[in-house]
């Protein structure tokens, strides 16, 4: 079969999938599964492996700017642009650069579906993330200049690379992703755990104790504490750190996180973004998450542990070669 | 990681003399010489062969007596070790899981001697946890001077400044700094320089380095089957050459 056979079929097969419910549009569980499920000890039961996979994107894009949801051809056009854009019929339409950028076929990718809306924001209303505070926005500058130093040179240490390419965290929250986009949820009386594929982090969340750790001790995933408000699981997490920041923010950052079970297969999602020092006001987005099948494997972040070692040893190989490239230039 | 050791016991425990210090390794005009004193009866003995692979932790090597070339005299002794020291806490119960939420991962502060602080990562809300107190330079403060209890003091002292609770919490410790192991002197070597480790792996005369300190990874077992693969390659192929 010719790849623009392939490219009907599968144009077909999306067009016939029904567009997924925007749950989040109503209001109210449906009626099938009206009943929260509870654990032995009576606690909402949101356990289970869950996806935040989407391509519903964060930030509703300026042509969507007058509606919260898209129709159903531009539903099936982004679930058929996910389902495809890496399969070897497109991949042939790229250059050979941005093929090896894409690293991995479509089988590996797990970008998710559109769930119809145009944004994960749901507050403020336009579906956006509000307006940087000017000093942020100063800092935001500087930090994309620093970046953007950092990837233009030949990395002199690990320190030169990524949180997430040094299998140190990917923080918090998740929402949408390329692939490892699954969760384990646990929960015990006193504490509930998520243990998130990507990186192999594992966030352990006290429900007894409320206070937060001193101010002074600051981690990775911040320090999150967790209540029950009636269904919904309320956690809150302060103390980030200055080494990682979420869309810019600062250590100031709190947000909270609230998980319900809208029904058997449904974790809701809602995240509120918090740091006055960063938004010149709180933001909201939310996600309806589908159970996934199976079970989580270990995240191998590098190869044998030798991905950054080889890393850097190509470093010093391209700073050897540079430096006879320039020797080797008439004067 | 102590099964690899263990299984070459049962394969070749008749050959292996435990509890022997060696004093010196000499070549003798068709074979190496070493003389060991056994520390049970404290009598000087000898034994010979037709080669000797010499795994001593570089550090001893270093002091050791062994009539190398002075190329490889000088390779030994530009070898360095690390000179880190560990101390374990056991505390009565795991107050940073049980008062703070916290599970698992290190703590860095600048202003804190600690090295390296670390709260374990297995059995959550068990009774009792041990932590790792300390893992840095045992020459930090003048710690690897004091004794285990003045190492202790230093690391509730430093450590109350983030968990107040830690003096009333503590229960036991272990403390080592292994430059005072007489059989280590030293936590692992440090990782040689090419051309050092070059000259490090190969055999001068019959005496052939096998020591995890002359490979790429010194500070892992992996170091060790390095330079012990080599070491039989290079030793086998020379063997049959005649």
């Amino acid at each position: 079969m010719t790849s623009r056979c392939w490219s009907v079929v599968l144009t077909l097969v999306a067009m016939a999938l029904p567009a997924p419910r925007p749950v989040l549009a109503q209001s109210a569980p449906t009626d099938r599964n009206a009943t929260t499920p509870r654990t032995s000890w009576g606690a909402p039961d949101l356990q289970g492996t869950w996806s935040h996979a989407t391509v519903t994107p964060l930030e509703r894009r300026d042509e969507h700017a007058d509606r919260a949801f898209l129709t159903d051809e531009e539903v099936a056009e982004a679930n058929l642009n996910a389902a495809t854009f890496a399969s070897s019929e497109r991949r042939s339409e790229l250059s050979a650069e941005r093929d090896v950028g894409l690293a991995y076929n479509q089988f590996w990718w797990d970008r998710g579906r559109s769930d119809g809306r145009t944004s994960l924001i749901v507050d403020p209303p336009d579906g956006r993330m509000p307006p940087l505070q000017p000093h942020a926005q100063a800092r935001a500058d500087a930090r994309r200049a620093s970046a953007q130093t950092r990837r233009s040179r030949v990395p002199e240490g690990p320190e030169d690379r990524g949180d997430w390419e040094r299998c140190l965290t990917l923080g918090v929250p998740r929402l949408g992703g390329a692939y490892n986009n699954n969760f384990q949820l646990f929960q015990t009386p006193e504490h509930v755990a998520i243990l998130h594929e990507m990186v192999h982090e594992t966030r352990i969340i006290p429900l007894q104790v409320r206070s937060h750790l001193d101010s002074t001790i600051r981690q990775w995933l911040g320090d999150s504490r967790g209540r029950w408000e009636g269904n919904a699981l309320v956690v809150e997490t302060t103390n980030f750190g200055d080494k990682r920041s979420y869309r810019g923010s600062s250590m100031g950052l709190t947000l909270v996180e609230r998980f319900t079970r809208v029904d058997v297969d449904t974790l809701r999602y809602e995240v509120t973004v918090d740091d006055p020092e960063t938004w010149t006001r709180p933001w909201t987005a939310a996600l309806d998450m589908p159970p996934t099948d199976g079970q989580i494997y270990e995240y191998a972040c590098h190869e044998r542990n030798y991905g950054m070692e080889n890393l850097l040893r190509g470093a010093r190989v391209q700073e050897r070669a540079a430096a006879v490239t320039n020797t080797a230039e008439p004067r | 990681m102590m099964q690899i050791p263990l299984a070459f016991q049962r394969a070749i425990g008749t050959h292996i003399t435990l509890e022997a210090v060696v004093s010196s390794v000499r070549h003798t005009p068709n074979g190496v010489d070493v003389v060991y004193r056994e520390t049970r009866s404290g009598e000087m003995r000898r034994t010979s062969g037709d080669y000797c692979v010499c795994c001593l932790p570089m550090a001893v090597l270093q002091g050791t007596d062994i009539d190398f070339s002075a190329e490889m005299n000088q390779a030994v002794k530009e070898s360095g070790h690390s000179d880190a020291a560990k101390l374990g806490a056991q505390m009565k119960r795991r107050f940073w899981e049980e008062d703070e939420g916290i599970f698992g991962g290190h703590l860095w502060a600048r202003d804190l001697q600690l090295g390296e602080f670390s709260y374990p990562s297995y059995d959550y809300f068990a009774q009792k946890g041990v932590l790792l107190g300390y893992y840095g330079s045992g020459r930090t403060a003048g710690l690897g001077d004091m004794p285990v209890t003045g190492r202790v003091e230093h690391v509730l002292t430093q450590a109350s400044r983030v968990h107040p609770q830690m003096r009333e919490e503590f229960d036991a410790a272990y403390a080592v700094w292994w430059d005072k192991i007489p059989y280590s002197r030293g936590a692992y070597g440090r990782t040689p320089s090419d051309d050092l480790l070059e000259t490090l792996s190969m055999p001068d005369g019959r005496i052939y380095i096998g020591c995890a300190g002359a490979s790429s990874r010194p500070a892992w077992l992996e170091g060790a089957i390095q330079a012990a693969w080599r070491t039989v390659e290079t030793l086998h192929e020379r063997v049959m050459r005649g």
